[in-house]
């Protein structure tokens, strides 16, 4: 594909870091693992939460880490309550995926919908620490003020398989250990409390 | 006076312009689907380490839409900027994105 529209002039490191800083996450080269972590993880745990999250690689992109991922086809934008309704199940699932990730930044512009089909994008900066800044969780807000934030039995399973199995080891090969942590413990406490986690709840 | 273009892979080769917007005294003007603009989220401002709310300062904001929008699915691209004392370097390469086959 072609580069992007926009200048591609690069900034100051100072820059380029800030917002990775502001979201608290002090090694930006994490920002694209953690894309990819992302889909890993979803790719793991399966179907529905696999047809969610695009593949995603790494690649170095002006001699920079950088990801690549699957252009998500479909409409983007504007995933109000309404549209959020009609596609209720997906937007469970995706909350679920959120709260289990940790995504500081999920707002309309980071869903991408069809007529029936739900796209998340953008997981660089999530497996966010306890107090870290969020600034969006539309699907989470969702799923507690107009859905059931009472786990499924598949999210259930999902979450024991993760605990259980080597599936976390995979992901400890390639996040920081805090955050792999902080996302197990956010697996414990959604089994154990049988719900997901509220919006910022890390 | 600042405007905006948000634009989208067309078919993984190139970019296609689906909603702009001009902010010029405080005042903002959409084209195209208004409904791509995430108004009710704050952007993280560089030049001073901040949040900044559409409510509070349009303009802003949408200088700095890119640190809302940071993928190759939907860039945003600074069109006109006549803000006298922009930061050195504003824009940024997005994530790429490839086709599926």
């Amino acid at each position: 594909m072609s580069p992007a529209p926009s200048p591609s002039t690069s900034r100051s490191p100072a820059s380029r870091y800030r917002l990775a800083d502001d979201y608290g996450h002090s090694a930006p080269d994490q920002v694209p693992i953690q894309e990819v972590a992302a889909w890993r993880l979803a790719a793991a745990l399966g179907e529905p939460v696999s047809r969610l999250v695009c593949v995603c690689v790494l690649r170095s992109i002006d001699d920079e880490p950088g990801s690549l991922s699957l252009l998500v086809s479909g409409a983007t934008g504007s995933y109000e309550d309404s549209r959020m309704d009609t596609l209720a199940r997906h937007t469970s699932t995706g909350a679920f995926f959120d709260s289990l990730t940790a995504p500081q930044d999920r707002h309309s512009g980071n869903l991408l919908y069809s007529a029936d089909a739900l796209g998340l994008i953008d997981h660089g900066f999530t497996f966010a620490l306890p107090g870290h800044y969020c600034n969006a969780s539309h699907l989470v807000q969702w799923r507690f003020t107009n859905g059931d934030p009472t786990l499924t039995t598949w999210e259930r399973d999902a979450l024991t398989r993760l605990l259980r199995t080597d599936l976390l080891g995979g992901l400890r090969a390639i996040l920081h250990t805090d955050r792999a942590d902080a996302l197990a413990d956010r697996a414990r406490r959604m089994l154990a409390s049988n719900q997901i986690l509220r919006m910022g709840v890390f | 006076m600042i405007a905006v273009d948000l634009r989208i892979p067309t078919d993984g080769h190139d970019y296609q312009t689906v909603a702009s917007i001009q902010v010029q005294d405080g005042h903002a003007e959409f084209t195209g689907r208004r409904e791509l603009f995430a108004t009710d989220v704050a952007v993280f401002d560089e030049p001073t380490g901040t949040r900044v709310r559409y409510e509070d300062n349009p303009e802003r904001w949408a200088r700095n839409l890119h640190t809302a929008y940071r993928t190759g699915q939907l860039v945003p691209v600074i069109t006109a900027d006549t803000d006298p004392s922009p930061p050195p370097q504003r824009s940024r390469r997005p994530a790429a994105t490839i086709p599926e086959r």
